[in-house]
């Protein structure tokens, strides 16, 4: 279904309504939906850069499934899974890298 | 062995709710600053493109054009696509001030939501063993 069916049946039912007013509430309705089912997967990637810690997330993440980094050390690199730190705070112990400089004191 | 051999022996992640984190095993104690060996640092080695790919829940892509597919542009699974014809329903005749219609949409909306099992990743059931 696309944005112009919808409105054709709200016209159809309602009336002329101007188009960028039930774009918005198609937009509305996806964002209600996305928040209720959580169901749209998307991967995204990025480089690894050395003494860098902190990595923007995608403007529309919800949340986080899992993480992988490039295993270049064999002949056809690949994808590995690695773990989340379930409580990095009690893990990193005192460090407070917030930078991206990566320094424990 | 080279730091990117078996990354998940390796690196871990968390994240706050911007940023997502990348820490990587210390294994050299002379190169850290007091870092004892298996504590995790922020990574140190030569750059590697593409070298994390990330996963994740994501919001539908906005609608911006007349022509946009909800499926096909906005990523939305093709059995939700009467709902939002729902939503949209009784959000107009709300602003139109029929507040009974509005909420009769607002209800099939809501309860067509909940019911639709789209999520084709984990267990929808229950697995009782015979006894």
């Amino acid at each position: 279904m696309t944005v112009k069916n919808i409105i054709e049946q709200i016209e159809t039912l309602y009336g002329r309504k101007p188009h960028e007013y039930v774009k918005q509430l198609i937009n509305d309705a996806l964002l209600d939906i996305a928040a209720k089912k959580q169901h749209y997967t998307v991967s995204a990637k990025t480089d690894l850069a050395s003494g860098q810690r902190w990595y923007d997330l995608p403007a529309r993440t919800i949340d986080v499934i899992k993480v992988e980094i490039l295993d270049t050390s064999s002949t056809t690199p690949r994808y590995n899974l690695i773990p989340k730190l379930a409580d990095p705070h009690k893990l990193l112990k005192s460090d407070t890298d917030d930078s991206g400089t990566g320094d424990l004191t | 062995m080279a730091l990117r051999d078996k990354p998940n022996d390796y690196f871990a992640w968390y994240n706050d709710d911007d940023r997502l984190a990348i820490v990587a095993r210390q294994t050299n104690t002379t190169e850290s600053k007091g870092v004892v060996s298996g504590e995790y640092d922020t990574f140190s080695d030569s750059t590697v493109a593409d070298g994390i790919k990330m996963t994740i829940h994501s919001k539908y892509e906005t609608a911006t054009a007349l022509t946009d597919d909800l499926q096909t542009t906005c990523g939305l699974n093709e059995m939700m696509h009467v709902h939002v014809l729902e939503y949209v329903k009784s959000r107009i005749l709300e602003d139109m001030g029929d507040s009974d219609k509005a909420s009769f949409f607002k209800r099939k909306y809501d309860s067509g939501v909940m019911k639709k099992p789209t999520r084709k990743s984990g267990v929808r059931v229950l697995l009782v063993p015979e006894l």
